[in-house]
């Protein structure tokens, strides 16, 4: 058994050195404090009752629509795309420490 | 009220964040409905675009979703680009650059651009802790929407709205003055006055300190003095007849048409005669010695609420008497009678760049109008001194009266939007007037005969009697909507004019309108929404 430390980046680990394996498949023990609690996550909205407009409503559903409809789009193919370069993904590697949540 | 978005909140929203998604959104939607704006901090863009970035990864990552860097990248960019559609960028200034002895200058940055804003007018949305700990100004979306909803109260004229669409260009144009320091005649006066010069159709066009100002150069160039008579219009703003007097000549009056309230040509033609004639028994003249061997010398005629007068019957009247024709454009900038524009109708035009004009800068401005090279040549010397060869070769006396270059590059701005603006302008026109025909006459829409186009400077209708105005502008104040008179007293009556001796009943047209016109709230970005809102309530009078 060898420890490395690896990267979770964009929902995927990457290893920080060069490893060989035999087997694509490995097994990785991630220690419980470096997990989110799932509870937390999904724990709704504290519940305040608050009256929203009829015309609130409708700006409300509008803008959701108009969101959703951009994120469920299927992707474009990735070669029709432009290069994500070094210099940002240095910042995306830079930001990935921060998550304002 | 405005909301000023953190990062965390723009986050929310964007990748429909739960369990906070929901609640953001009904906060920026019930901003939005109570006619607040909603602005994301420029200086914010790339935190946004990675935590963005950042957050989509996470969310797809749960749902087994793993899209190329290229794919995440492209989507983050939609989507912010999608969110920002609504919404208003603020940029960053210099003031919130220094920000390095605060424990959070990210924050402190949101806190300081606050400062811009008149107080109780925007906070700040966030779910940030400490930003609500520190900044009174700060609210979770919660507690913003805890406030509850109170509808913005109606405006009679939202320039707001104007500046939300082209805030980019204004901001661009203002920084670029700043930057090249030439605060006093830059390279911005002279563009929009070539620019300007061939939109109106005209050789030269002179821009100057206020529409006030360009009627009175006009007037100068002309060598109007003492001993000479204009003759204009009593329904018009004072500014009109204070250039005659200021030059020592006496502003002569006309009754107006009682449809377009612009000045009478019969009227105007029986004031010259009577002039010419010394026959006060063939029109009211100023009454007193000092009157009487008075001299005409021309006509300012006035496009009121943005309407042209009838040039060619003024035309003929300035012909037959030998009078040089001034344009008051002010309100017009953009009107057209048959087939040519507004400031190109008479010998010369004169607009005003006031902020409420249909094209209106920041602060005050104007312009001249006119064909003659030896005008121009002259409002050109006159509005820097007098200047001739340069400023210290002063060969006449003459004014301060420059357009300012930073008036200059707002107006440039606003300038770019105005053909689509004027296009609006007609639009909210015909609704109103349409709306207005369901009211069985209680109120009269304003006329524009055939072959005219108003600018729309105002939408102004007249009620029957002066008593019903009364009636019906307190009922409409009380329905949350704003009205104003343009103008309650006619020019003849006014005190600063009391030693012409005019007196009630000279000009019963203009006396009459006087008590009985108001306009409505107007504007080229008026929502429908807002224009039902006026119609509703004049529905139920």
């Amino acid at each position: 058994m060898i420890e490395i430390e690896a990267l979770w980046e964009d929902g995927v680990f990457k290893p920080l050195r060069e490893i060989s394996l035999k087997r694509s498949r490995v097994v990785l023990s991630i220690p419980e404090e470096a997990l989110e609690p799932e509870e937390e996550q999904d724990k709704a909205a504290p519940a305040e009752p608050y009256t929203l407009s009829g015309e609130a409503r409708r700006i409300a559903e509008e803008m959701q629509s108009r969101l959703e409809a951009v994120r469920r789009a299927a992707f474009p193919p990735d070669e029709e795309l432009p290069a994500v370069n070094e210099k940002e993904w240095e910042r995306i590697r830079a930001f990935a420490m921060r998550e304002d949540r | 009220m405005d909301l000023l978005l953190d990062v965390n909140v723009a986050v929310d929203l964007c990748t429909g964040r739960e369990p906070h998604f929901q609640v953001v959104r009904d906060a920026v939607a019930a901003c939005r409905a109570q006619g607040g704006r909603v602005w994301l901090y420029a200086g914010s863009v790339q935190t946004l675009e990675y935590v963005t970035r950042s957050e989509l990864c996470r969310q797809w990552a749960k749902q087994g979703i793993f899209p190329t860097p290229r794919q995440v990248s492209h989507r983050t960019r939609e989507l912010l680009r999608e969110l920002a559609k609504d919404m208003h960028w603020l940029a960053a200034l210099s003031g919130e650059g220094d920000v390095y002895g605060a424990d959070d200058p990210e924050d402190e940055q949101l806190i300081r651009a606050l400062r811009r804003f008149a107080p109780g007018t925007i906070r700040l949305l966030t779910r940030d802790a400490a930003v609500l700990a520190k900044c009174p100004d700060a609210v979770s979306p919660v507690d913003f929407l805890r406030l509850g909803e109170k509808a913005s109260p109606l405006e009679f004229m939202d320039l707001k709205a104007q500046q939300d669409a082209i805030r980019p260009r204004l901001e661009e144009g203002i920084h670029t003055v700043l930057h090249h320091g030439r605060y006093i005649l830059g390279p911005e006066v002279a563009r929009l006055e070539r620019a300007v010069a061939d939109y109106v159709g005209v050789k030269h066009a002179v821009g100057c300190s206020s529409g006030t100002d360009a009627l009175l150069l006009a007037l100068m160039a002309y060598g109007v003095g003492p001993g000479d008579a204009v003759v204009t219009t009593p329904f018009t703003f004072i500014a009109t007849a204070e250039v005659i007097a200021l030059l020592g000549a006496v502003p002569v009056f006309a009754d107006i048409d009682p449809e377009t309230y612009n000045m009478d040509p019969g009227s105007a033609d029986r004031a010259v005669r009577a002039l010419r004639d010394g026959r006060a028994d063939l029109h009211p003249l100023p009454r007193g010695e000092a009157y009487k061997k008075l001299r005409p010398r021309g006509m300012i005629a006035v496009d009121l609420y943005g309407l042209p007068a009838d040039y060619d019957a003024l035309r003929a009247v300035c012909e037959e008497h030998g009078l040089f024709l001034i344009e008051d454009a002010a309100q017009s900038f953009g009107a057209e009678y048959k087939g040519r524009k507004a400031g190109s109708l008479g010998d010369v035009g004169a607009t005003s760049f006031f902020p409420a004009k249909p094209l209106g800068g920041y602060g005050d401005g104007g312009m001249v109008f006119t064909d003659r090279d030896d005008i121009a040549d002259v409002c050109r010397s006159l509005v820097v001194h007098g200047k001739g060869t340069d400023k210290y070769d002063n060969v006449r006396i003459g004014l301060n009266a420059r357009l300012d270059t930073l008036q200059a590059a707002i107006l440039q701005a606003k300038f770019e939007a105005f053909p689509a603006e004027l296009q609006a302008r007609q639009d909210v026109a015909a609704r109103y007037t349409e709306g207005l025909r369901a009211l069985d006459g209680a109120l009269t829409p304003p006329v524009v005969p055939e072959g005219s186009l108003s600018a729309w400077a105002q939408y102004t209708v007249r009620a029957k009697d002066p008593h019903t105005r009364s009636i019906l502008m307190d009922r409409l104040k009380k329905a949350g909507v704003p009205t104003a008179v343009y103008y309650p007293k006619p020019l003849h009556l006014q005190g600063a004019f009391a030693s012409l001796g005019y007196r009630p009943g000279d000009f019963p047209v203009a006396e009459e309108a006087s008590r009985t016109v108001f306009s409505l709230p107007f504007g080229p970005y008026m929502a429908q929404t807002a224009q039902a809102r006026v119609l509703d309530a004049l529905q139920g009078l």
